[in-house]
This record gives structure tokens, C-alpha cells and sequence, in this order.
């Protein structure tokens, strides 16, 4: 178990908000997000569908930019960075994993992989990595080819091969039935456990939390809540 | 410390040589893959680049080969810089010539055409042959206009030698020391040819104005001795009545001509001319400009299409790719890395259009080359490969493409990536232009008004099958116009409708009117024998004029018809001349203006008569004034004269003039006998060969049509296949989900045809210039005929592309569209 006073600092959020100009208002999808997250944690977010869940996390993650707030990433300033400073954070320091896989559709297993392993700088063996994933012998297939478990395990695969230090991901069972989504969440705390990633899972499925180490709950816009979890439970004893 | 020791834990290895050799790789692969899905769009795409990359470079590098080739034989031979023809001068007077200031050099020669005795009957119609004969001063080792052996040996000056130019040597199997019969001075002379030579005065090679093409076998050019050709001309001893010059560095030719007028009047001046007047020359140009307008109007065509396409494709591509784009931001792919990827697309279709296009080109260029050298006599220079038009190829195709592939993609990549995570917004659909009028909309089915509402919420989709189908009928309508009307009406219409008189007996000087006619007439064969009067005149209107022949025809021609724009005789006139429509252009004139007519046959004192225009007609090839042959001899103040006759006889042009030829065989007055029914034979084998191209053009402009709705129809089918999918589950039929895709192209077709009329129409008008010169004018009619083909055509091709993009709905898979993620 780890604790706030023992974990180096990753991510710090401060007064995160993001405003969007719908018509002639404005809305809030995020309202004063206060969060940090540390070095090699699993964290659930937790929210109902609008909360803000996916806003935070394209914002921690490099994907959009805050309208309002302090965001840091090891002490190093997100809000306000450049578009090829946001780049280059993610290139580096950032896996994603998307609820519906995202694969490119026209590229096999090995080549997802290998693809956002091309711009990485201290890239992983896609090979070893689709080892690790279960996928060895599957690297020739294309997306099409393979089950909604084994493109998600590509997508985690391809999330890793960078090398980030946080790996964010929205949703990754979404799509998956009860087996394939243990599966997954097994993974990712495999990888957490054997790599030291820090790994952000969004859900609305209150059941994964059991083996979060800390557990935020969005509500609004803004976190209502974090807990931690003093006794995480194995993902194989994980409701649904 | 504890994300320190599990990194070392870390089982995996670092691979370095991904960032290196390997580095996009994988995207290199999506986009082949990407396109070998789509490879119909793309393949579409690619034979229009290479088809717009062969003309560009087939035509100019045969331009630059035959310019190259110009300029050679230009040099070598000392091409004249102006042309003057006299009755006779002596060539001890040419001294006089060369000390007018501004002159450089100064050649005199004798030219005359010659009749060739010919036993070769395979070919022979019983027509005559021809050369022209023209002196070579040996002694004058700097004369101009000089002749360049292709093959053989020098002449010797009093020997019966000759050079003769290729073509006539090719067309009579002519080799060295051969013998060739001619009538000259009313003789018949063994002439041994020596060498078949190039002349930069003869590269294209007819006879007279009225001739559209060489024919090499009946006539040719050939350099004799000029102490043998005043053997053989006896009486034009010491004699020279042709005369060539360069001018000095910075003189302009109109000062000379002055001087040189007033030099030459003495000696019966007939015609001065520049080498800009120059008839070889000028077709010779005409060639080059054509050759440049084809090099540019085509594959400017040919890839501004291919451009729209690719963007259209890129476009739709990245829209479908959104998600993708999404991913490789999230990855960490920088705008420039993602731009790069999409536009590679773009260069993978420069590239392989490029190179093949390019390659095709030139070699295609040597065919194009090939084919210009058969018309025109020139040394034959080839380059193999021009490195200049490969990399100019290449720049087009990247510039068009590249500039389309970023129009294409720019939009999409300007989304922040969590934007470009999220499906697209649904497109706004609200109430649509045609929603206003309530009346339309009711009459259609609900395929209808959806087909009818795509059309104003997918603008640039509409706006490419609404131009795309325009230009179908224009090229279609526009190239059906010349090669169903204009080029055989320019071709034929002189031949057929003007001239209709079985042979025409040419006349070396004028003579007797009354008495050639009555000679004539005598003949047993003939039934009727006219007069045609040629004179050489400048008409001048306040600063405009114009060199040209006057024809004097009799007031009852029948051989010879004056003929008004609708086709009906009009009687030459007494009282003024009646001249043809360009002459009018040229000079200014109109109906009832009164231009000065100069001539060398006015007679003495008289330097210009003011004559009225009694009418405009229309005239496809020559540009010629015509009148009266009795008021043209009052007017020019001399006796009855000819220098033609029409004749019409029994048992057809080929026996008539096969018997005309007989019975002038050894006549030194008749210099040719020439058959009508021979000179539309060749006319016809020429049009075969131009009516494929011709009709090549119309096939093009339907497959035009078909690769724009094709395109237009399969960019509708992959944006809407969830939409299309959902009404086949709904029950509805292939065929009736796809008249919602029909019924919008159907309806914007309609409109379409519509826009493509005006411009078929300038088109038309557009080629109708490119052939006009001041010699030939092609007529720019667009018959109703021409416009019902077009749509024919367009509707055909729509049709055809329409029953492809239907066996796409066919085989949609229900299932995997309706899986997918919005």
C-alpha cells in the first residue's frame, strides 16, 4: 500500500477547470479540479456520465488545455504549454487506452505497437511487449482479425511501448464482457506492479475501484471525493 | 526510490534501433494499405496524372526536338530573313541589291516548275508531277538558302545534276545516280540525281496556297547547277527571278522592303516578303505553338482533375480518419509528423505518376518526334531523355497534388487532439434551399428529398459532379462539333462544294483567253472549260494589307463557285471584288468599303485602283478576292488573259485528267494538270488519321464523365453507408437505396448539362482559332446535333458509373457498417 507522504509527486491539479462556449454560454466540464496523483499509484476516477471523468483526464493526459488552474507533470508545467510542448509531453510521458481500442485498423497487431513506439525516445521491444500482453503470436493480425479482449490488450500494449511513466486510461472495459474486462484490469495491474507506471482508469463501474490504491469521485466538474484504499483488491475478485 | 528498483526489475529491453532505420515505417505501410482499399479513387487519379504527365512531356520535348531541329537546319543553310520574286533580273544587277543599307547578303536565283516525266503508273491517276527546280550558284560558297545532302555527292556546275529533297526521293525510291525525266523549255532533259538534301526553305513542302498537306510522290523541290538551269531555260539566261537576303544586325526589315521595292519594280516586282510571311516558316511555327498549347491546355486538364479528385479523397479520408488522427496525437505525433503522413499520400501518387508519366513521356516524345519529321523535312534530332522536363514533370505533379493533399487535409489537423478523439458533430440539417419551395419537395419520394437535401448540405461534393458533368459535355459536344462538322466542312468544303471541276490545267505564264479556252474546248473528252485568272495583289485599307491571289472567274462559272454563307452561288462580280472573310478581318473591311488594289500586272503608270468590296463570304483554306474575269482585265488595263483552266469532261476526273496529261505531255506552256477527285482521295486518307485522334477526344471527354460520378458517387456511398445500411434493414431494395444517390445525380446532371453548354460552345470557338491561321480557317459551327451527342454521352457514362456504385450498395455488409463506431 502506498500513502501521499511516502510517493513522489506526478501530477498536480490545482483549480482545473475547462470552459466550453456552447452557443452564447459558457459550461463548465471541469470546475475547480483539485488532484494529485504519485509515481507508480493506481488510480480510479469515478464519476456519472457528464462529471468531467474524460475533461480531466484529456487534461492531465496532454490532450486539450485547461481554461483556468495550475496543472505541473514531475514539476514541469502543463497549463499553458505550447501545443509542441504538449506534444512532446505526450510522446514521452503518456500512454492512453480508449474505451472502444482505437487501433488503426490498417495496421497489424505488431504495427500499432510499433507505431507509437517509432517516436518515442527510450521506446520498449514491441515484441516483448506483446508477449507480456498475451499477444506473441498474434502480432500478424489486423484488428479485424482479433477479439474485443485481444484489441484491447494491443492498445494497452501500444500505451506502453513509449516507456510513460502514466498510463491513462478511459474506460478500458467498457466494451468488454465480464471475463475479457477482468482480464484487462489484470493487466494493467500487472503492468503497474511489474513496470512502476502510474495507471489512471476511468469508469463509471464502481466495482473496479475495489483494486484501486486511491479512489477519486467526480461530480460536476469537480472531485467530491478521494479515498484510499487500504487493502486493494486482485482484479479476478472484481465484481461487475 | 521504489520506481527506481522496479525499473530495474523491468523485464523488457530498450529497443534503439526503432528510432532510427525503422522510423515510419509503420505509417509508410497504412498509407499503402489506405490505398490499396480505396484503389479505384486512386487509381482513377493516377491514369490521369500520367496521362496529363505524357502530353506534357511527350509534347514538349517533341517541340524542343523539333525546334532544335529548326534552328540546325536554319544555321547550316543561311535561312533568307525576306523573299522577293521578279519577272526577271540580271544577276549582274544584284550588286545593286547589296549596297542597300541594312542588306547583310544577298542570293539571286532561278526558279522554275518543272513537269517530271514519270513511267511509274502503281500511283499514277494521270495526274502530273512536279519539281521545283532553283538554282545553286556553286561559286558562291556563303548563298543563302542552301540545301544540306542526306545522302550522295556533290554536284558539278554545267553537268545535268540535281538535288532533290528527301520526301520526293523516299516517295520514288530515288537513289544516288538515278535518272529522272523533266520538261523544261519545252524538252524533255535526263537529270541524274546526285542527293537527296534538306532546304531550310522547303520543311514543309506544298506546292501552292491552295495545298492542306504535302503530297511528296507529286511534287518536289530540287537544286540544280545555275549554269545548268540556264541551259535548260535558254531564254531566262544569265537571268535570275527569285532573290533572297539576311539583313544587317538591328535593321528592320519594313525599311528595307522600301528600297527594295523601288530596286525591283524595274525588273517586275511580283511579291516581297518577310521571312515572318514566309509560308514553310510559318506553318513551321503554327507547328510549334500548337505543340505548346497541347503540351499545356491538356495536362493543365488532366491534372486540375486529378487534383480536385485526390482532395476530394484526402478529404474524405481524414474526416473518416478522425479517430486515427486522434490516436497518432495521442501518441505523441507532432502536427508536422501527422500533416506529412496524409500528404504522403499525395506523393505516393506524384511520385508513381510522376515516373511513369514522365516515362511514357518521353517516350512517347519520340513517337510525337517521329510523326513531326515524316511531315516536315528536317535533320532528325532526338533527345533521349531531358532531364529538365522529368524534374519539371515531377515539380507539376508534386505542386498540384501537393497543394490538393493539403487542402484536403488541413482542416482535420487543425483539432486539438481530445476534439479529434470524439466523433464528428452531425452535420447541420436544418431546412435546405429547396426545403423553401414546398411544391418541388412534395412531388418527390423520400429517397428524392433526401438525395435533393445532400446536394445543399455536401456543397463542394455537389459543386465537383455539377462542374465535373459540365466539362463531360463540353469536351464531348465540343470535339464532336469539329470532328462531325468543322473538320470535314475546313477539309472538304473547297473541294466539294467550291472547286467542282475534274482537272485544272496550270498555265506557266498567262496567255490567250479566247484562244487557250477555244484549244480546250476542242479536246473530244472535254464538255466544259472555264477560265481562272491569277493575279498577285496587295489590297491596302487606311494602314491595314493584305498579299494575296485575286481570282477572276467567268460571270456563268459552274467549275468554280463563289458561294455565300448559306451555301448559295453568288456571280463573280463586275463592279467590285467579293473576298473572304478573314481578308475582311485582316484588312478591317466590311461590305462596301473601298480598298487600293496594287499589282505588278497593272499596267504601266498605274500604281494602285481603288476597288469597292461587294461582298464577305466565307473561305476555309487560301484567303483569296475574287471578281469578273473580263472587269479584272479592264481593271488592271490588259487583254484577255488566263493563267488556268477548269475543266470538266467525260468519263471522270482520273480519265480526264489522265488524258489532259497525255495531250500536254511535252507542252511547255502547261506547267501541271491537276486532278480534283486526287487531291480529295489524299484529303480523306488525311482524315481517317485525324478523325481517331478526334474521336479519341470524345471517348476521353465520356470517360471524363464516368470517373466523376464514379468518384462522386463512391465518396456519397462511404460517407453515408451507416445511413444507406439502416434502409436496407429498413426492407428497402439496393435499387431503392440507391436512388436516393441516383436521384441527387440525376438532378445536378440536369443542371450541369446546362453549364457545360456556354463553355462547349467557346471551346469550340477556342480550337476554331488554334486552326486558323492566315492560310487555313477552321469554321467553329456547334450544331444541335452536337449538343444531343454530349448529352447522350454524359447521360450514358452517368448511367454506366451509376450501375458500378449500385453493385457497392449490393454488396454493403449490413452488419460490419452498421458495428461500426460512429
Amino acid at each position: 500500500m502506498r500513502t501521499e507522504e511516502t510517493q513522489r509527486e506526478l501530477v498536480h491539479a490545482s483549480g482545473l477547470k475547462k470552459r466550453y462556449r456552447m452557443g452564447e454560454v459558457d459550461v463548465y466540464a471541469l470546475n475547480g479540479v483539485d488532484l494529485t496523483l504519485y509515481d507508480g499509484e493506481l488510480v480510479v476516477v469515478l464519476g456519472a456520465s457528464g462529471s468531467g471523468k474524460t475533461t480531466m483526464v484529456n487534461l492531465i493526459g496532454g490532450m486539450d488545455r485547461p481554461s483556468e488552474g495550475l496543472l505541473r507533470f514531475a514539476g514541469r508545467r502543463l497549463h499553458g504549454a505550447g501545443e509542441d510542448e504538449l506534444t512532446k509531453y505526450r510522446r514521452t510521458e503518456v500512454g492512453f487506452v480508449f474505451q472502444f481500442f482505437n487501433l488503426m485498423p490498417n495496421l497489424t497487431a505488431w504495427e500499432n505497437v510499433q507505431l507509437a513506439a517509432e517516436v518515442a525516445p527510450d521506446p520498449l521491444d514491441v515484441d516483448q511487449l506483446l508477449e507480456q500482453v498475451g499477444l506473441g503470436d498474434r502480432g500478424n493480425h489486423f484488428p479485424s482479425q482479433l477479439s474485443g479482449g485481444e484489441q484491447q490488450r494491443v492498445a494497452i500494449a501500444r500505451a506502453l511501448a513509449k516507456n510513460p511513466r502514466l498510463l491513462l486510461c478511459d474506460e478500458p472495459t467498457g466494451a468488454l464482457d465480464l471475463t475479457t474486462g477482468r482480464q484487462v484490469l489484470k493487466l494493467l495491474r500487472e503492468l503497474r506492479d511489474q513496470y512502476g507506471k502510474t495507471v489512471v482508469i476511468i469508469t463509471h463501474n464502481e466495482n473496479i475501484s475495489l483494486m484501486a490504491d486511491r479512489v477519486v469521485y467526480l461530480k460536476d466538474g469537480y472531485v467530491e471525493w478521494v479515498k484510499q484504499n487500504e487493502k486493494p483488491l486482485p482484479p479476478e475478485q472484481v465484481g461487475w | 526510490m521504489l520506481a527506481r528498483k522496479v525499473r530495474q526489475r523491468n523485464v523488457l529491453r530498450h529497443k534503439g534501433r526503432q528510432r532510427t532505420g525503422l522510423q515510419g515505417n509503420v505509417l509508410r505501410r497504412k498509407v499503402l494499405r489506405d490505398i490499396g482499399q480505396n484503389k479505384g479513387s486512386y487509381a482513377a487519379c493516377l491514369v490521369l496524372i500520367v496521362m496529363g504527365l505524357t502530353v506534357f512531356i511527350a509534347f514538349s520535348v517533341a517541340n524542343d526536338n523539333f525546334m532544335m531541329a529548326q534552328q540546325l537546319l536554319y544555321a547550316d543553310g543561311r535561312f533568307a530573313e525576306g523573299f522577293a520574286e521578279v519577272s526577271g533580273m540580271p544577276e549582274s544587277d544584284l550588286y545593286r541589291l547589296r549596297r542597300i543599307e541594312g542588306i547583310a547578303r544577298v542570293s539571286g536565283r532561278l526558279v522554275e516548275d518543272v513537269r517530271v516525266l514519270s513511267d511509274d503508273r502503281r500511283r499514277d491517276d494521270g495526274g502530273t508531277l512536279y519539281l521545283r527546280l532553283i538554282s545553286k550558284d556553286l561559286e558562291d560558297t556563303e548563298r543563302l538558302n542552301d540545301s544540306s545532302p542526306v545522302w550522295g555527292e556533290p554536284m558539278r556546275s554545267g553537268e545535268r545534276h540535281l538535288w532533290v529533297n528527301t520526301a520526293f526521293a523516299d516517295a520514288h525510291g530515288l537513289d544516288a545516280e538515278d535518272t529522272i525525266s523533266v520538261v523544261a523549255g519545252g524538252r524533255a532533259h535526263e537529270m541524274q540525281v546526285m542527293a537527296a538534301m534538306l532546304n531550310p526553305e522547303f520543311v514543309y513542302i506544298m506546292r501552292d496556297d491552295g495545298d492542306l498537306f504535302p503530297d511528296p510522290y507529286r511534287f518536289g523541290v530540287a537544286t540544280v547547277p545555275l549554269t545548268t538551269m540556264w541551259e535548260l531555260f535558254p531564254d531566262q539566261r544569265g537571268v535570275v527571278n527569285d532573290i533572297v537576303f539576311t539583313l544587317e544586325p538591328g535593321t528592320e526589315y519594313r525599311r528595307v522592303e522600301e528600297e527594295l521595292e523601288l530596286e525591283l519594280e524595274d525588273y517586275g516586282l511580283i511579291r516581297i516578303y518577310s521571312r515572318d510571311d514566309h509560308r514553310s516558316h510559318l506553318l513551321l511555327e503554327e507547328e510549334s505553338e500548337v505543340l505548346t498549347s497541347f503540351a499545356t491546355f491538356f495536362p493543365a486538364l488532366m491534372l486540375g482533375v486529378a487534383g480536385f479528385i485526390l482532395y476530394i479523397v484526402l478529404k474524405r479520408l481524414v474526416q473518416q480518419q478522425r479517430g486515427q488522427i486522434g490516436i497518432l496525437k495521442s501518441c505523441g505525433y507532432t502536427r508536422g509528423e501527422i500533416t506529412r503522413h496524409y500528404l504522403a499520400y499525395s506523393a505516393v501518387l506524384a511520385v508513381t505518376g510522376g515516373i511513369v508519366g514522365s516515362l511514357c513521356g518521353m517516350f512517347a516524345a519520340n513517337t510525337v518526334s517521329r510523326l513531326l519529321f515524316e511531315y516536315f523535312a528536317l535533320p532528325e534530332v532526338y533527345v533521349g531523355f531531358s532531364l529538365r522536363y522529368f524534374l519539371a514533370g515531377m515539380g507539376l505533379c508534386a505542386g498540384v497534388l501537393g497543394l490538393a493533399g493539403y487542402q484536403g487535409v488541413k482542416h482535420a489537423l487543425r483539432l486539438s487532439p481530445a476534439e479529434a478523439m470524439l466523433p464528428p458533430p452531425p452535420s447541420p440539417a436544418g431546412k435546405t434551399i429547396f426545403d423553401r419551395v414546398p411544391w418541388f419537395t412534395r412531388m418527390l419520394t423520400t429517397q428524392g428529398l433526401m438525395g435533393i437535401r445532400n446536394i445543399s448540405r455536401a456543397p463542394g461534393r455537389s459543386a465537383f459532379l455539377l462542374v465535373g458533368i459540365a466539362i463531360s459535355l463540353t469536351l464531348v459536344s465540343a470535339n464532336y462539333s469539329m470532328t462531325a462538322v468543322n473538320m470535314p466542312t475546313f477539309l472538304f468544303y473547297q473541294y466539294t462544294e467550291v472547286e467542282t471541276y475534274d482537272a485544272r490545267i496550270s498555265l506557266r505564264a498567262p496567255q490567250a483567253r479566247q484562244a487557250v479556252l477555244r484549244e480546250v474546248e476542242a479536246l473530244p473528252f472535254v464538255t466544259r472549260a472555264e477560265p481562272l485568272a491569277q493575279v498577285p495583289v496587295t489590297l491596302v485599307y487606311r494602314v491595314q494589307e493584305e498579299d494575296l491571289k485575286l481570282l477572276g472567274l467567268s460571270e456563268d462559272s459552274r467549275l468554280y463557285n463563289i458561294l455565300d454563307a448559306r451555301g448559295n452561288r453568288i456571280t463573280p462580280a463586275r463592279e467590285g471584288l467579293i473576298i473572304s472573310e478573314r481578308l475582311a478581318r485582316n484588312l478591317r473591311v466590311r461590305h462596301g468599303d473601298t480598298v487600293a488594289l496594287e499589282s505588278p500586272y497593272l499596267r504601266e503608270n498605274t500604281e494602285e485602283v481603288q476597288v469597292p468590296i461587294v461582298a464577305v463570304i466565307p473561305q476555309y483554306i487560301g484567303m483569296n478576292a475574287y471578281m469578273e474575269v473580263g472587269a479584272l482585265e479592264r481593271l488592271l488595263g490588259q487583254p484577255a488573259f488566263l493563267s488556268s483552266v477548269l475543266v470538266r469532261g467525260e468519263g471522270g476526273g482520273e480519265e480526264v485528267t489522265s488524258r489532259l496529261s497525255e495531250h500536254y505531255r511535252d507542252s511547255d506552256v502547261v506547267t501541271a494538270v491537276d486532278s480534283r477527285q486526287r487531291m480529295v482521295a489524299n484529303l480523306e486518307e488525311m482524315w481517317e488519321l485525324f478523325s481517331v485522334i478526334l474521336h479519341l477526344f470524345v471517348l476521353i471527354g465520356a470517360v471524363f464523365s464516368f470517373a466523376v460520378i464514379y468518384i462522386a458517387a463512391f465518396v456519397t456511398l462511404s460517407e453515408r453507408s451507416r445511413e444507406l445500411a439502416s434502409m436496407r434493414v429498413l426492407g428497402m431494395t439496393p435499387k431503392e437505396v440507391f436512388s436516393v444517390i441516383a436521384f441527387e445525380q440525376w438532378f445536378l446532371s440536369f443542371f450541369g448539362i446546362l453549364l457545360g453548354l456556354l463553355p462547349a460552345r467557346y471551346l469550340v470557338e477556342g480550337f476554331a482559332t488554334a486552326y486558323t491561321t492566315d492560310m487555313y480557317t477552321m469554321p467553329a459551327h456547334m450544331p444541335a446535333e452536337a449538343i444531343a451527342v454530349g448529352i447522350v454521352a454524359t447521360l450514358i457514362s452517368i448511367w454506366v458509373a451509376q450501375r458500378f456504385a449500385l453493385r457497392r450498395v449490393r454488396s454493403l455488409s449490413l452488419v460490419e457498417v452498421l458495428r461500426e463506431r460512429e
